[in-house]
């Protein structure tokens, strides 16, 4: 009897030991769209203390409150591409899109309303937002169009550069001077917060910009098709184009991180310039051959790009850089 | 009815004779026509709408019969010139490989392969290599920046690393020659591999090639396991004429059923030769069981004629019953709509029915051609039986397990514990492959290396699954909503960890949009209007290209398209996962009017749309199939024991071991597969002639003891010895095949060893618990007819003659 009863404990000790091993096992593998970044393209990035968003198709911004090592999917419950993205505080962006809508978060991306609505006036693309404080901010897009708000979104005023072009990209320095600038040599100034504009005249005209940076009133920096790269002095009375790179790739956005000119572009092409004239590849090999779209820095001086399909490119300080798509090209025959 | 049978034998025994030698010599002449090759339109379900999907676009969007041949550069990267010859010559061979569809062998080096620009002049798409090699250095890095930036080929057909190039190249299934392929394609490795490349081939053509290569091997333990089983039983009866006899008769019934599936033109699975192996067991039990009890008659009768005549009259009914019920348990798998497991059902069905004519009128015809079955076998004295001691003790400590009813009580408890937490195993039982690779071969075999090496380089390459796009009318390919969908699709599918990447013909779409928005990425967006989309696709196909390079993505009326999904890997519940999320975001899509006014989309084409197809198939199949497996045991049981509640008490240890080898595979992540599963549902047949064995000799015991532990208890030291010795020749013979260089051979014979321990344990420990538990009245019934008293003396099977040793030992001591 007792050795019955031995072997009915040694019984149920094998069963919970092997409980155990089945337990320890690394369990299957989960479908989780919350914990993976999107493959999709990612058109525009915006930060603010410390949090970043990234737009997409489909309406999806992406989250990351840990500078692009984690990203969480906020739905905005629109099927359009959104096309740009601004933050004011980690709690107020506005993000624009195909067919010329608006939408608005108060909390920080977690619910979005829709502010603009596509109508059969009002349909055209929207290419580009920023807001300069919670209350002011400007979109443009296809068409020439230009809208501007003064109260947040609430209500949105219309105007246009009178003209067929699509505008790609703006620069406010406050809440009264900005440039826009866009397709077939399109640039234009304003000084009273958007609602005149004055036309200016880029030396090659039938050049497309889609990138534009002003570090102060007078001096700034356009950037656009097969690589070109403008200068100005003088607010835009007069640009310059300085000496190509080797690349003759599209530029996307252009940005001044401490003193150093940054530009990205077609196929991860990333040029940067100390002086603002004498430009040189930055970053070789090439972090990745897909697009990088939009480049953003953080108040600390991090970077985050964003790219095609997914494409995430950080940094601490320009001298050191991460992708999420690190591919280590053997473009060196070692 | 006995009686006329075994009269008709004794004195009709020469025409016997003649008659099965003449049917045997028939289908030994069927036999050479048998190939033993493996095939993979025999694992698809003509039922299955995966396969019926697949084969409706395979001619257009290419389907699952592809052998991808990737170049690797042991330094620096792909990018060199006698690299990129390999990788041109491999090519140009593969077009003339047999077989081969010559519009499908893409690579680098490959005219089809295009590289869509803009110039100034409008779109153009010029070969992306064809028909030069890179010779300076400029037109390499001009190269290396057309496959970086062009998504179809970085990381499709050049590795996301530049390391190496991917030569793909897809066969027609109903023409292709695996031997001749496999043939070919190690020639051309041998011919290319130097020591600046490396050559990886993968592909179902190679795996049955592989295995096709090992077919001498696994014939060879084939032989051994037999000769193995061969072996044992003369140790155990010390006769050559007893290991003779049941040879032949396992040679009768292996050309009857050979012979059968070259009659019909079935061709056998190497992979599956060990189930034909367990008939090949079961009819040298049946055999032996006759031939001793033959000689248990000639004893007692010392007159041949008589001898046979009484031993065919005690052993036929019951013989037949067995044989049939085994026979009834393989037919069944036939429910299962994959052609191989039908084939497989019909061939051992055939198989062992014939053991009726191997064994049953055989052995009687034989004995009495035969002068003289010789000197009574030394059964009794010489057998290991008769080593008193460990296995004697240890009986007799299993038997003292269920001694008394408490006892019982808690074996029973306990089993229902193990039957709980296998059933929690078996909820994670994976249907399909458990791991990466191929589990048919071993993780270091060659093949799997190579499937490892061109894993890691074009990570999903390996396993596309194609989401069909099926239009109602012409042109709805061109709608900007349809190729929303299919973009919102694609987005949907790549947030799933299991997802590497996706691609479609709204990727194209919007990748030519892009360009002439001048290449500015916020134009990479689907038109808003039919005529955009028909303005793009008209530039990006009427630009140098040629009828058939976008095959891959529509068909030539815009009516059908798709997206294919590249997974990360291609175990079972990979595809289920991504399976069950597209089916969502088909619901969604079905539900939305607006969408599907114009298009379906369809589950699931390519090789891992095939591969869901089995998996389930077999899933749906698995419960019913061991449902009715044991129904039928139960019923036949029942038929023959004459009580519904024997074969009901036969069915429950079944049950319990099948149920807890199923959490054993779980356990070990072993897969259910079209494989594995026939070995699990014919095992039954293992388990039923233990149980019977038990339950007759049970049955015996009462009527001589009177009270039914004892008689209990005396039943597992009797037959239980007898039951463990026929196990353990099954198990010791099974386990040569643990040394076959196909893994899923060696983890078969492991698998059944484990199976029929279970059921050994299952008629040692369990039925004798239920059975003290629940003193069935069928066991307790005094009255005997004299039928069920033949067949309870009968059924006791093969080693009824050790029993009746036994018995009579403990009688005299």
């Amino acid at each position: 009897m007792r050795t019955y009863r031995k072997s009915c404990l040694l019984f149920l000790a094998v069963i919970v030991f092997c409980s155990a091993v089945a337990e320890a096992e690394t369990p299957l593998s989960m479908s989780s769209i919350q914990n993976k970044m999107c493959a999709a393209d990612l058109y525009a990035v915006d930060s603010c203390k410390g949090h970043i968003w990234a737009t997409s198709a489909g309406g999806a911004v992406y989250y990351s409150p840990d500078l692009g090592k984690s990203w969480q999917l906020q739905e905005t419950g629109i099927p359009n591409e959104l096309f740009s993205i601004s933050f004011t505080d980690e709690m107020n962006g506005w993000a624009v899109g195909r067919s010329g809508v608006i939408v608005h978060t108060a909390d920080g991306g977690r619910t979005w309303l829709m502010q603009r609505k596509e109508t059969p006036e009002t349909h055209a693309n929207l290419y580009k937002v920023q807001f300069i404080d919670n209350r002011k901010g400007w979109a443009i897009g296809e068409w020439s169009t230009i809208v501007y708000t003064t109260d947040g979104g609430e209500t949105w005023a219309e105007t246009s550069l009178g003209e067929d072009k699509i505008l790609f990209s703006m620069c406010f320095i406050d809440e009264k001077q900005g440039w826009i600038v866009g397709e077939l040599g399109t640039m234009a100034r304003t000084i009273d917060g958007g609602k005149t504009w004055t036309k200016q005249t880029p030396p090659e005209k039938n050049k497309s910009f889609y990138g534009v940076f002003f570090k102060d009133r007078s001096h700034g920096w356009a950037c656009g098709i097969d690589g070109i790269i403008l200068r100005t002095e003088d607010g835009g009375t007069s640009w310059q184009q300085v000496p190509p790179t080797s690349s003759k790739e599209n530029l996307y956005d252009i940005d001044l991180v401490g003193n150093k000119l940054w530009a990205i572009g077609m196929n991860g092409i990333m040029v940067t310039s100390e002086n603002g004239f004498d430009w040189h590849i930055g970053v070789e090999p090439r972090l990745t051959y897909q697009w990088l779209m939009d480049w953003v820095t953080t108040e600390k001086g991090e970077i985050v790009i964003a790219g095609a399909k997914g494409t995430i490119i950080t940094s601490k300080d320009t001298t050191a850089w991460q992708s999420n798509r690190q591919i280590r090209l053997c473009t060196t025959d070692e | 009815m006995e009686r006329k049978i075994s009269e008709f034998i004794v004195q009709r025994y020469r025409l016997l004779l003649v008659l099965l030698a003449v049917v045997t010599a028939i289908f030994a002449y069927q036999i050479p026509k048998v190939t033993v090759a493996s095939n993979i339109t025999d694992l698809l379900s003509s039922k299955h709408p995966y396969v019926k999907l697949d084969k409706e676009f395979r001619n257009i969007f290419g389907g699952s019969n592809v052998v991808l041949i990737q170049v690797k550069a042991k330094n620096g990267s792909i990018f060199d010139e006698d690299l990129l010859k390999k990788v041109r010559h491999i090519t140009d061979q593969l077009r003339f490989f047999p077989g081969v569809d010559r519009n499908k062998v893409y690579s680098l080096a490959a005219r089809k392969v295009k590289h869509m620009k803009v110039t100034s002049w409008g779109m153009e798409s010029p070969p992306i290599m064809w028909p030069d090699i890179p010779h300076t250095q400029d037109e390499m890095d001009a190269l290396k920046k057309r496959v970086f930036t062009d998504d179809t080929i970085f990381g499709k057909l050049v590795s996301l690393d530049g390391k190496a190039a991917l030569i793909s190249a897809e066969f027609f299934p109903e023409k292709i020659d695996y031997r001749v392929t496999f043939r070919n394609l190690q020639k051309l490795r041998v011919e290319e591999e130097d020591d600046k490349a490396e050559i990886n081939i993968v592909g179902d053509p190679v795996i049955y090639g592989t295995i096709d290569s090992h077919l001498s091997e696994t014939l060879t333990i084939f032989g051994l396991t037999i000769l193995a089983m061969l072996l044992l039983l003369f140790i155990y009866t010390r006769s050559f004429m007893f290991m003779l006899l049941p040879i032949l008769s396992a040679i009768i019934s292996f050309c009857w059923g050979v012979g059968f599936a070259g009659a019909m033109g079935y061709n056998i699975d190497p992979l599956i030769l060990v189930v034909p192996l367990l008939i090949t067991a079961r009819t040298l039990s049946h055999s032996i069981q006759f031939n001793e009890r033959l000689v248990e008659e000639t004893e007692r009768f010392c007159d041949k004629k008589h001898a046979v005549a009484e031993t065919v009259f005690a052993l036929f009914y019951p013989g037949l019953s067995g044989i049939v019920t085994d026979a009834a348990g393989i037919l069944i798998i036939a429910i299962i709509p994959i052609p191989l497991l039908v084939k497989l059902s019909y061939i051992c069905f055939f198989w062992a029915m014939s053991v009726v004519f191997s064994v049953l009128f055989f052995n009687p015809v034989i004995a009495m051609s035969l002068p003289s079955l010789g000197r009574k076998a030394t059964i009794e004295n010489e057998c290991l039986v008769h080593d008193e001691g460990f296995i004697d003790r240890i009986l007799a400590q299993t038997a003292a397990l269920t001694a008394t009813k408490q006892r019982a009580w808690t074996v029973i408890g306990m089993v229902m514990v193990l039957l709980a937490w296998s059933g929690y195993l078996n909820s994670r039982l994976i249907i399909g492959d458990a791991k990466p690779g191929t589990p048919i071969l071993w993780p270091d075999s060659p093949y799997n290396m190579d499937e490892k090496s061109i894993n890691d380089h074009f990570p999903g390459v390996m396993n596309p699954l194609l989401i069909v796009m099926k239009g109602k009318e012409t042109d709805v390919v061109k709608e900007p909503i349809v190729l929303k969908a299919m973009d919102d699709f694609q987005r949907h599918l790549s947030g799933l960890t299991d997802v590497g990447a996706t691609f479609s013909f709204a990727d194209l779409v919007k990748s030519v949009n892009m360009k002439f928005f001048e290449n500015m990425p916020k134009g990479s967006v689907i038109p808003e209007s039919k005529r955009a989309v028909g303005m793009v696709s008209h530039l990006m196909e009427g630009s140098g290209s040629e009828p058939g390079d976008f095959d891959k993505y529509r068909d030539y009326e815009y009516m059908n398209s798709n997206i294919a999904v590249y997974l990360n890997d291609r175990m079972g519940t990979t595809i289920e996962n991504v399976l069950k999320s597209s089916q969502a975001f088909i619901d969604k899509c079905e539900a939305d009017k607006s969408i599907s006014n114009f298009i379906h989309f369809k589950l699931a084409a390519g090789l891992m749309g095939l591969r869901a197809s089995i998996n389930q198939e077999i899933a749906k199949y698995e419960v019913t199939l061991l449902v009715l497996a044991l129904a039928i045991t139960a019923v036949f049981c029942g038929f023959f024991l004459r009580s519904t509640s024997a074969g009901l008490v036969l069915i429950i240890p079944l049950f319990v071991s099948n149920f807890l080898v199923f959490g054993y595979m779980a356990f070990m992540r072993i897969g259910l597969n079209v494989n594995t599963l026939p070995v699990a549902s014919i095992a039954i047949g293992i388990g039923v002639d233990y149980g019977i064995y038990l339950i007759s000799r049970v049955k015996e015991e009462y009527q001589r003891v009177g009270n039914l532990e004892e008689a209990i208890f005396n039943s597992i030291r009797t037959t239980g010895k007898a039951i463990t010795f026929t196990a353990l020749t099954i198990v010791l013979s099974v386990l040569a095949w643990i040394f076959s260089s196909i893994k899923f051979q060696a983890e078969m014979g492991l698998l059944l060893s484990i199976v029929t321990l279970f059921h050994l344990a299952g008629a040692l420990i369990f039925l004798p618990a239920l059975l003290t538990a629940i003193k069935p009245k069928f066991l307790t019934n005094a009255s005997v007819t004299e039928k069920s008293a033949s067949i309870k003396d009968s059924n006791g099977l093969m080693l009824e003659a050790n029993s009746g040793y036994y018995s009579n030992q403990e009688a005299s001591s």
